[in-house]
């Protein structure tokens, strides 16, 4: 599982490459690089119809990677040698002090696992990136299991002279003013799970929460499966409802796509009612978006019903080796949606596969005690790109944090997070905190989850639903 | 048509599910007179042993026991195999077996003449208990479950459905009838009812309350454990949520029969599963009321139990008992100038000088100190278990943030506005109130709590666009009583108005009890129809109180709003109403100084907070749900008046030995 973990890093760095040369170990990519990216990312918000925006996405990577190349051809040498070279952070230097809260002892739901991923991967930049700009890099973390917690847990960060808090997976913070009360300390990376972590500005997070995942998917369905009557399987929680009313009705809308919201309610005690409903809305598609622990029950439910896997489509978090034991079998030539490519994607281009075996090991070299889950790898990806990032900004411009606002909101594409870039230019449809909108969807091939290759492979495979809202 | 059939008898699983919790509710009241609220957690924990033993063929212990917390018993199943079923099944019996066993040695028995509110209170410990021994043993992710029944789709009255829906309604048929005939056939079964009508008399014939007791918690923990497992894979397997919560349903059908008739109680929950199911797909249909677009399968067991309860409450069964329970002590408070005097200006000291983190403890303790005082006034002095309090301030809450955000009206009058529809809620509530009491009621309140979650806190139109509302600071004359600005957090100028709101309130219930009023409370409490006889009308005092505690509930949830800048309807539901009596039973539930106590242990408050600055490290956050649920049993079994009850009593006995002296002499 942690090879799963290891192609999200891995990924990153594959697209860096690919659009451009950064890898681990550079502070910050070019200009050059960051304007092909940049460019690279354009192309996901084409509203033109899919055939055209494939070659047009082709013709511009192609022109990409020989620019890069002929740039970078000379350097590479070089960096491949840095990169045999671990460089230690300076311990003389004062750290870079990176404030987490996080959700753990909760029986509602508890993740140390991001914390460790988080935490493990502080360690490898201080071990062999040389911390930020040689400065090592301190969490602080404040683990907290309910309101009151929550809330101290938000003010003594706040208190803490930290350059910036991660806001990791935590659901009290909607019970009070956790923006607020960040105040002056500014939210980078984690997990916004509610409507109200969308546009807050003092707030950027390096993936686009359910609203891209909603907006994509519909986009996907729309343009790509070209359906027209859809079932959608979700949980009515504001969160979702606010996902569906933001992210995917627009998109259905503007498609012609009718859609029915069927709610998955919790707790969840017999999937076969919802399903019934899908089955008889007569939809082309049945899709299950935000499910937690619904996935299961309710592919079992499908397939007693007769529903045929080719018209069910299914959230991420439906791709785990338990549920591909469990039912993986039913879920063949179904739909499914991905944060990036993973060891799943048998088919991914070689340098990914090569990133997968170069980096194999990294998260339990450095995250013994972190488990094979996928908020290990959320959070040491959010570690890197908050490496990378800092990194581009420079040490000495971090104590403003106006600085860091800034350079994420200059509209550039970077690399590192999933397999693809991320910019924040959503601020226009009131989406100013997130800053992914791209999503990876695929077709399940085989029942262990393995999938098909999709028309396009690589970055320009991802489907962007974000661009075509507002 | 075919579509509503088929819905309708798919909610046949959904049906066995809340059976198997109710006729474990039935068997568990029978033997014992307990409610308890913790049986959907009992379940929980029975399937995670069930579903680790089929994985790993490890039996999970609760501790760990010389540095070990599992055993291999079933060897080790590899390449995604499972170990067989049956050995890893009966296991996991004999676990519930153990565990039912256990509940009633070490929690139940010691509670038998405990009052009503010491065995609720003692569940929610129970409950606490199994859900953070679930979190360090299994963690919180979903585990799922392999299909044990065959899942065949047949075909039923022109529509089709899976086989297993049937076969788990006809066991639930089976085990009602299996039940009934022991309690009908069989020397323990006829024991059990004869003790459950005349507890004294059933001892002179020699039985034994305990062991009959025993036997009923192990077949009650056994039934559902059985249900559990079978059920597991119909649903999303096995979580620290999902079973913990049919208690709510399950408890409308177990009311249905009386408490006592497992027939009835399986049916009705076979029932209640087919319409909560069929309501799932009515409420999706374009003529359904938006405002009622999602959740009506949470409110239809809120339905059936006000209907039940109002028409049937007075001739519900209540269980009997030997042992004549004492009710929770009262002390009409004298002198409390003093007192009120120190500690206010023990409060000024800290909102002035504490540093940042406990003055969010302070503030958080009188919080609670506010919304206790409105369960003091209700459960203590009126005898009306209420587990919708933090309802109640929700409510007030959202109201406060709606009015300031949409209106502009000034404070403090939105504070106002907001404490009134709690009052306004809280007379809703009274008026089954009027003719049940006590576990009724709280069933009712319970079901009230989850409704009212269900409707308001996960509608927009109520709570706002983002799930969050945020809530205008208060200002008075120009004067900021924001609670935090910026990064000044935990302001003295909101502590001061903070302290001036909670002082109000306990000097309002001082008077309270003090007055005509506060008697009449309490003749009510200890015998109606005696009140009556004395020309106190019971159903005027009985919605007196509750008007008076549902705006105590709701100043409350106005300054908890104001304290957080913005609140949800997570921090409101049923379960936080759970918590809320317990840290007031802890307290003292009979008086003002009990509510004090209970502000300063309540989730967040000062006791956490000094807590905290004592102790540091993983271990502490590790087990503190787990010690504060073996402490919640603790106090409900070897202390049932309560901290600043017992203290009461104990000057109050003094006094009297002091007076009997005197007169001796």
């Amino acid at each position: 599982m942690k090879k799963i973990l290891i192609t999200l890093v891995a990924l990153l760095a594959l697209f860096a490459s690919a659009c451009g040369g950064g890898d681990d170990t550079e502070p910050a990519a070019s200009d050059s690089e960051q304007e092909s990216q940049e460019s690279s990312g354009a192309d996901d918000s084409s509203n033109e119809s899919s055939e055209e925006a494939t070659e047009e996405t082709e013709e511009e990577t192609e022109a990409a990677a020989s620019d890069t190349s002929s740039e970078t051809s000379e350097e590479t040498a070089v960096e491949e040698e840095e990169e045999a070279q671990p460089v230690a952070a300076d311990d003389s230097l004062p750290p870079v002090r990176i404030g987490l809260m996080n959700q753990e002892n909760d029986p509602i739901g508890s993740f140390p696992e991001l914390r460790l991923g988080i935490e493990g991967a502080a360690a490898y930049i201080n071990a062999e990136l040389g911390g930020i700009g040689g400065h090592p890099v301190e969490i602080v973390s404040c683990v907290q299991n309910s309101v009151p917690a929550a809330q101290e847990c938000a003010q003594d960060l706040a208190s803490s002279d930290l350059v910036s808090v991660i806001n990791g997976i935590n659901i009290w913070t909607v019970a009070f003013d956790f923006y607020g009360t960040m105040g002056e300390t500014p939210v980078i990376g984690g997990l916004p799970l509610f409507a109200a972590d969308y546009d807050q500005p003092n707030a950027r997070y390096f993936n686009g929460g359910s609203v891209a995942v909603y907006s994509g998917a519909a986009r996907f369905v729309a343009e790509d499966l070209g359906v027209k009557k859809v079932a959608v399987l979700v949980n009515q929680n504001p969160a979702a409802v606010a996902a569906l009313d933001q992210g995917l009705g627009p998109i259905f809308d503007e498609y012609g796509v009718e859609y029915v919201a069927i709610d998955v309610p919790i707790p969840l005690t017999d999937a076969i009612p919802p399903m019934s409903q899908a089955a008889s809305a007569d939809a082309d598609l049945v899709m299950l978006l935000a499910a937690g622990n619904e996935c299961v029950p309710v592919i079992r439910a499908a397939s007693q019903l007769g529903i045929p896997p080719q018209e069910m489509f299914y959230s991420g978090t439906c791709a785990t080796e338990d549920i591909y034991a469990e039912v993986g079998e039913l879920m063949v030539g179904s739909w499914i949606h991905k944060g990036g490519y993973t060891e799943e994607e048998i088919w991914a281009p070689e340098e990914v596969i090569a990133e997968f075996a170069a980096n194999d090991g990294l998260i339990e070299q450095y995250a013994p005690e972190a488990p094979d889950a996928a908020f290990t790898g959320l959070g040491w990806v959010t570690m890197m790109d908050i490496h990378d990032l800092y990194e581009e900004i420079g040490v000495e411009n971090l104590g403003d944090p106006a600085n860091i606002i800034a350079v994420m909101d200059d509209g550039k594409t970077r690399a590192r997070v999933g397999s693809f870039g991320w910019a924040c230019v959503y601020a226009e449809i009131g989406l100013s905190s997130l800053c992914q909108g791209a999503s990876l969807f695929l077709e399940i091939a085989e029942a262990n989850g393995a999938t098909a290759p999709p028309a396009v492979i690589g970055p320009e495979g991802y489907v962007n639903g974000l661009d075509l809202l507002g | 048509m075919d579509l509503y059939i088929q819905t309708l008898l798919t909610g046949l699983g959904d049906g066995a599910v809340i059976a198997g919790v109710a006729l474990g509710l039935v068997l568990a009241y029978q033997g014992s007179g307990v409610v308890n609220f913790a049986h959907g957690a009992m379940m929980m924990y029975s399937t995670y042993i069930y579903d680790e033993l089929r994985d790993t063929g490890d039996l999970v212990f609760p501790i760990s026991i010389s540095g070990t917390d599992r055993v291999n018993l079933l060897g080790s199943p590899t390449g995604g195999e499972l170990t067989a079923f049956w050995p890893a099944f009966l296991i996991a019996l004999a676990v519930a077996a153990v565990i039912g066993l256990l509940v009633h040695l070490l929690v139940f028995r010691p509670l038998r003449g405990a009052p009503l509110l010491a065995k609720i209170v003692a569940t929610v410990g129970v409950f606490i208990v199994l859900q953070s021994v679930v979190l360090l043993r299994f963690g919180t992710q979903n585990e799922t479950v392999r299909a044990i029944l065959p899942t065949d789709m047949v075909d039923i009255l022109g529509t089709r459905i899976p086989e297993d829906r049937l076969w788990l309604a006809a066991i639930v048929v089976i085990s009602a009838v299996f039940l009934a005939a022991v309690y009908r056939f069989t020397v323990f079964g006829l024991a059990t009812r004869a003790a459950a009508e005349e507890e004294k008399g059933a001892t002179i014939l020699g039985f034994s309350p305990d062991m009959l007791a025993a036997g009923n918690w192990v077949l009650a923990s056994v039934v559902a454990a059985v249900f559990g497992i079978l059920a597991a894979s119909l649903s999303n397997g096995v979580n620290t949520v999902n079973y913990t919560l049919l208690v709510v349903p399950a408890l409308a059908g177990a009311l249905v029969g009386s408490l006592r008739s497992f027939g009835v109680t399986a049916v009705t929950c076979l029932v209640l599963g087919m319409f909560r199911s069929e309501l799932s797909l009515l409420q999706a249909k374009s003529w359904w009321p938006d405002f009622a677009g999602s959740g009506m399968r949470d409110v239809l067991p809120f339905i059936v139990i006000i209907v039940i309860l109002f028409f049937r409450g007075d001739r519900l069964p209540t269980r009997a008992s030997h042992i004549t329970t004492r009710l929770a002590f009262a002390p009409s408070p004298k002198n409390i100038f003093p007192g009120s005097v120190i500690l206010s200006a023990a409060t000024i000291c800290g909102v002035l000088f504490f540093g940042r983190a406990l003055r969010l403890s302070l503030y958080l303790s009188m919080t609670a100190v506010i919304i206790v005082l409105s369960i003091v006034v209700l459960t203590g002095y009126v005898g009306q278990v209420s587990l919708a309090q933090a309802v109640f301030a929700g409510v007030a809450g959202f109201l406060l943030g709606k009015i300031g955000l949409e209106t502009g009206i000034p404070f403090p009058i939105p504070v106002l506005l907001g404490a009134l529809g709690a009052v306004v809620l809280g007379l809703l509530v009274g008026i089954p109130a009027l003719r049940i009491r006590g576990l009724q009621l709280a069933a009712v309140t319970m079901a009230l709590g989850v409704a009212i979650g269900t409707l308001l806190f996960s509608n927009r139109w109520f709570i706002g666009q983002t799930g969050a509302l945020p809530i205008k600071p208060p200002d008075l004359f120009g004067i900021n009583l924001a609670a935090n600005i910026g990064s000044d957090f935990n302001r003295w100028e909101y502590g001061l108005m903070l302290l001036f709101v909670t002082l109000l309130c306990c000097l309002l219930v001082v008077n309270v009890r003090r007055t005509t009023t506060g008697r009449q409370f309490l003749s009510v409490r200890a015998n109606e129809r005696a009140a009556a006889a004395c020309g106190v009308n019971g159903a005027l005092t009985k919605l007196q109180a509750f008007a008076f505690s549902s705006f105590l509930a709701g100043l409350g949830g106005a300054m908890l709003a104001y304290l957080r800048g913005q609140i949800s309807g997570d921090s409101f539901s049923v379960f936080e109403s759970l918590a809320l009596l317990a840290f007031a039973y802890l307290g003292g539930i009979g008086s003002v100084s009990g509510a004090l106590v209970a502000g300063v242990l309540a989730p967040g408050g000062l006791m956490v907070g000094l807590i905290a600055k004592s102790f540091s490290g993983d271990s502490l956050s590790t087990y503190a749900n787990l010690v504060g649920g073996v402490g919640l049993i603790l106090t409900a079994i070897l202390n049932t008046d309560g901290i600043a009850g017992k203290i009461a009593r104990d000057r109050h006995r003094k006094a009297n030995l002091k007076t009997l002296e005197r007169n001796t002499k």
